[in-house]
């Protein structure tokens, strides 16, 4: 007759590690269900820490299903989120930007987040491609935050990308703060006139193809990002492929987020994760967001200098040109109502954060462009 | 002789060569997303005037 000792066995091997990492997976799924962050990654990737943390878990190892999937989907070759943007370039209407093009200065502007980011992670310590890594939290895009910490190694991609969707869902209260930092009232005040051009379906269709290809021209290393979110918003746009649109929208979308979730918790072992490095990047996370809004509303103010009095900018606008969509555009709206409740930016505020959704992919690609000239 | 200065960071050794690197990293970051930008732009607004030319045509045809 055999022992019963398997019924102690992983139960004599729970470290604290394990059970700190516990705690931090059902804070994970609170923070999904009682506040709505992001629920459709923090539920998933809050279980997976779990799963992962449990001694002589069947989910890792050559066999374990995370393990394959996170070798198969993301180390091998960044499919889950690619194929994401695929979903994601389905969903988006570039109708707001494309008759109000300017507002994609802003969308470049409010990434400026992420170098600054790279810079203080820089002066802390952290070596090149995990300050990059860093900075790309800033990028206010999870599937370009994953990608970026995967492509270079990052020793903190949990982090990252914790980070990442965290914020994001924190957009709401870090950019009212940022935005005051930098504004006056009556900047804030400032109503502008939304006079757009006509969007023609042929410039829908031409728009995502001239992206990719400037974008590949710029930063080779943008394509597969850039490319995936142009080719899945090419699908929406043709019109000729309804039930593919459809589909990349909702149930590939919906499916690549189920495994996404859970596969990057692969990346929340309690050794990897645990660490002082960890704590740091998560809050650099922080300075990327503030930074972003900052960039972006300084740029709107430089802008103003140049303009007459007529045209100028609400310089709020350039704070939506993050790519945390649509809901900095409501924020931005929500902050000039607050100011004057007259004052309707929202289409242009639209504008600028479907800019911003280019402008960090743009920037992520830049940033392995970037890295791979450092030999990276 | 500047880039041989060194100290240790929070989380590591930090020479001055990183730091003018980063802000190198900075510029070249920010240009190459403006200048990707304003090529999207101008292919925006031209792409625009010839569609509005091309139906402004057809109109007077009709």
């Amino acid at each position: 007759m055999g022992s019963f000792s398997f019924i102690t066995q992983a139960l004599g091997e729970i470290t604290l590690p394990m059970v700190i990492m516990w705690v931090i997976g059902i804070l994970l799924i609170w923070l999904a269900l009682a506040k709505d962050f992001e629920p459709a990654l923090l539920l998933p990737m809050g279980f997976g820490a779990i799963l992962v943390n449990i001694p002589h878990t069947g989910v890792l190892g050559d066999n374990g299903i995370l393990q394959w999937l996170y070798h198969a989907g993301i180390e091998a070759s960044e499919a889950l989120p690619l194929l994401l943007f695929v979903g994601i370039g389905a969903m988006i209407d570039f109708g707001p930007l494309l008759s109000n093009p300017k507002m994609l200065f802003f969308g470049g502007a409010a990434q400026f987040g992420i170098f600054v980011t790279v810079l203080i992670s820089v002066l802390l310590g952290f070596e090149l491609k995990d300050a990059l890594s860093i900075g790309v939290i800033g990028a206010a895009d999870g599937p370009t935050a994953i990608l970026v910490s995967q492509k270079l190694a990052s020793n903190y991609k949990g982090a990252i990308t914790v980070a990442a969707y965290s914020y994001m869902a924190l957009v709401p209260i870090i950019q009212p703060f940022a935005i005051k930092l930098v504004t006056t009232e009556q900047e804030r005040k400032i109503r502008m006139k939304y006079n757009p051009q006509g969007v023609s379906k042929t410039i829908k269709i031409i728009f995502p193809i001239a992206v990719t290809l400037i974008a590949g021209m710029i930063a080779p290393d943008s394509v597969g990002l850039v490319g995936m979110l142009m080719f899945g918003n090419l699908i929406r746009e043709c019109g000729k492929l309804d039930s593919l649109s459809e589909t990349a929208q909702g149930p590939l979308a919906n499916i690549i987020t189920i495994f996404l979730g859970i596969t990057i918790s692969f990346q929340m072992q309690a050794r990897q994760f645990l660490s002082w490095g960890t704590v740091i990047a998560i809050f650099l996370g922080l300075f990327a967001f503030i930074f972003d809004t900052i960039g972006g509303v300084v740029v709107a103010k430089l802008m103003n200098i140049f303009l007459p009095e007529d045209k100028k900018i609400n310089p709020m606008i350039g704070g939506a040109g993050i790519s945390a969509f649509p809901m900095s555009a409501r924020v931005i709206q929500k902050m000039a109502l607050k100011e004057d409740c007259q004052n309707h930016i929202i289409m242009h505020a639209v504008g600028a954060n479907v800019a911003g959704q280019i402008g960090s992919v743009v920037a992520g690609g830049i940033i392995l462009s970037i890295a791979h000239g450092f030999g990276l | 002789m500047l880039s041989k200065i060194s100290f240790l960071s929070l989380m590591g050794p930090l020479r001055s060569v990183d730091i003018y690197q980063s802000l190198w990293l900075i510029i070249e970051g920010m240009v190459g997303i403006l200048i990707v930008m304003l090529l999207i732009y101008l292919v925006v607004i031209w792409v625009n005037k010839i569609m509005n030319k091309i139906e402004m045509s057809i109109d007077k045809n009709r």
